[in-house]
């Protein structure tokens, strides 16, 4: 039912966007040899579009003018239209109605890609929140359609989002390479899928919230209008640039104005600073500040260290490793007692500290 | 929000707070103490313009601001607290007022100051000759490299 939709649309789109303003221009007798005609085929449904109280009145001049100095000079004193008018209307479209056709299917498609593949990887982000971690009820949303599409859709869209998102940095490897310690983010077995789909969330968060904004309601309105105009693809170019060629990197940066500026609402979630001052050397870029390793170990990882073998027991809500039973200090914090970055599967294991304690729920940072 | 929501969840008891980006030696824990409420101040490096800066007068803090009067600050402070109970509770009542308030712009200092004028009591641990980086920038990061690389 779907792509029978999607036909319809995208052959009535296409023969308004070619098709009828060719038709209109034949019958007008615009097309080919020019020629005056006395009286337009009344059996165009086209024909109706001149029968406008204005071309009435500028045909009916016309006439009078030609039968007082003759057709070659009435030509010459024959009224111009207005500025719009003559931009609007009777310009014809370049290429044909098959290359519009084309283009509308291009935009159609891409479209429903990528606001399929942003519903897609929103709900593997929502599966591994927090509050899946926790046990918690899932967030409303968390299965969409396309876990249900079959295999070979599956396959397809995947494949296209591995194709449209840029390559990520593996800051785990390397950090491993460095012979720093890895990161507690580092390398579920699904992380790639993973890691690619935040790094799709984030480029392309704002145009998506614009293009929610956009709203069905504003993309009937638009199209209705610009059909009207008789220039339709108009919409067509401006879909196909705005929402897919947007989803570069320059567009993907200019987006998130672009949302804001339509009041899309801001995520609220609490998280640690990106360190904007740190970005330029792209230290930021897939981790908080607190995370950035100096002298080998991530600044957080260090402060929780001191802070275990000082003797604090909480951090954050977690329960941190005691002093040893000898009096020896705890050495290091385990890898996995901090999880900073959502888009990350949980630990598998608790760490140690909360193995002996299970009387509290485990906490994530 | 942060410091609220960590004070929420936080169990009762004394806390510290330390600033995410905050390199320092081991005895600035230790400076901190055990027992009542005080704050890391570095009363030795030259005070710089964008520095939070703290006035302090009988051995207590009496107001934090980058907005301070370089020549009057005692220093520093380098985003290590400790609070005891009592004082976490003025802190605590100080950020939810701010919270309602719709203050939500806050730097944590400023919300001491609030609850210094409710009555809290922050005493004032000269760190200034103990080793400490706040990592801004990238060569915030160069500096923190060379000091604790040996460490």
């Amino acid at each position: 039912m779907v792509v029978g939709v999607y036909a319809g649309y995208v052959s009535y789109a296409g023969f308004w966007s070619g098709a009828a303003p060719r038709a209109r221009r034949r019958a007008a007798g615009r097309l080919g040899r020019p020629r005056l005609r006395r009286r337009p085929a009344r059996a165009d449904a086209t024909h109706q579009l001149e029968l406008r109280p204005h071309a009435r009145r500028r045909r009916r001049r016309h006439r009078a003018s030609r039968r007082a100095l003759g057709p070659r000079r009435a030509r010459l004193v024959a009224p111009r239209r207005s500025f719009t008018r003559r931009a609007l209307h009777g310009r014809p479209s370049p290429g044909g109605p098959w290359l519009w056709l084309a283009l509308w299917a291009v935009a159609v498609a891409t479209g429903s890609m990528h606001t399929t593949l942003y519903d897609h990887f929103k709900n593997v982000y929502l599966l591994h929140t927090p509050h899946a971690a926790r046990g918690q009820r899932r967030p409303r949303g968390g299965r969409g359609p396309l876990q249900r599409a079959p295999p070979l859709v599956l396959a397809v869209l995947r494949l296209a989002a591995l194709l449209s998102v840029p390559p990520l940095r593996p800051a785990a490897a390397r950090d491993a390479r460095a012979g720093r310690p890895v990161h507690p983010e580092a390398l579920p077995r699904d992380a790639r899928l993973l890691r690619r789909g935040a790094r799709y969330r984030a480029l392309n968060r704002g145009l998506m919230r614009a293009w929610s904004f956009y709203g069905i309601g504003t993309h009937i309105f638009t199209l209705g209008a610009l059909m009207a105009l008789d220039r339709v693809e108009v919409y067509i170019v401006a879909r196909i640039v705005l929402f897919n060629l947007c989803l570069t990197r320059a567009g993907a940066a200019a987006a998130p104005r672009v949302a804001g500026y339509f009041g899309a609402r801001r995520d609220r979630r609490r998280r640690p600073r990106r360190g904007p001052r740190l970005a330029p050397q792209t230290l930021t870029d897939d981790r908080p500040k607190c995370l950035v390793s100096v002298a080998g170990e991530p600044i957080l990882m260090r402060a929780l260290r001191l802070l275990a073998a000082w003797g604090a027991t909480e951090a954050g809500g977690h329960r941190l490793p005691r002093r040893g039973r000898r009096g020896r200090r705890a050495r290091r914090v385990p890898a996995d007692a901090v999880r900073v970055n959502p888009s990350t599967r949980p630990p598998r294991t608790p760490c140690r500290s909360c193995a002996r304690s299970r009387s509290r729920p485990r906490e994530t940072w | 929000m942060s410091l609220l929501r960590a004070l929420e969840v936080a169990p009762a008891g004394d806390v510290v707070k330390l600033d995410g980006d905050l390199l320092f030696d081991p005895g600035v824990l230790a400076r901190l103490g055990h027992a009542g409420a005080r704050v890391a101040v570095d009363d030795r490096q030259p005070v710089r313009d964008e520095a939070m800066k703290v006035t302090v007068s009988e051995g207590l803090a009496t107001a934090f601001g980058k907005g301070l009067d370089r020549g009057s600050s005692a220093g520093e402070s380098i985003g290590a607290e400790r609070m005891d109970a009592a004082c976490r509770g003025l802190v605590r009542a100080a950020l939810e007022r701010a919270w309602r308030e719709g203050r939500r712009d806050l730097y944590y200092e400023d919300v001491y100051n609030d609850a210094i004028a409710a009555g809290a009591r922050f005493e004032v641990a000269r760190v200034g000759d103990l080793t400490w980086a706040e990592v801004d920038d990238p060569d915030d990061l160069r500096r923190a490299e060379a000091l604790f690389s040996a460490r």
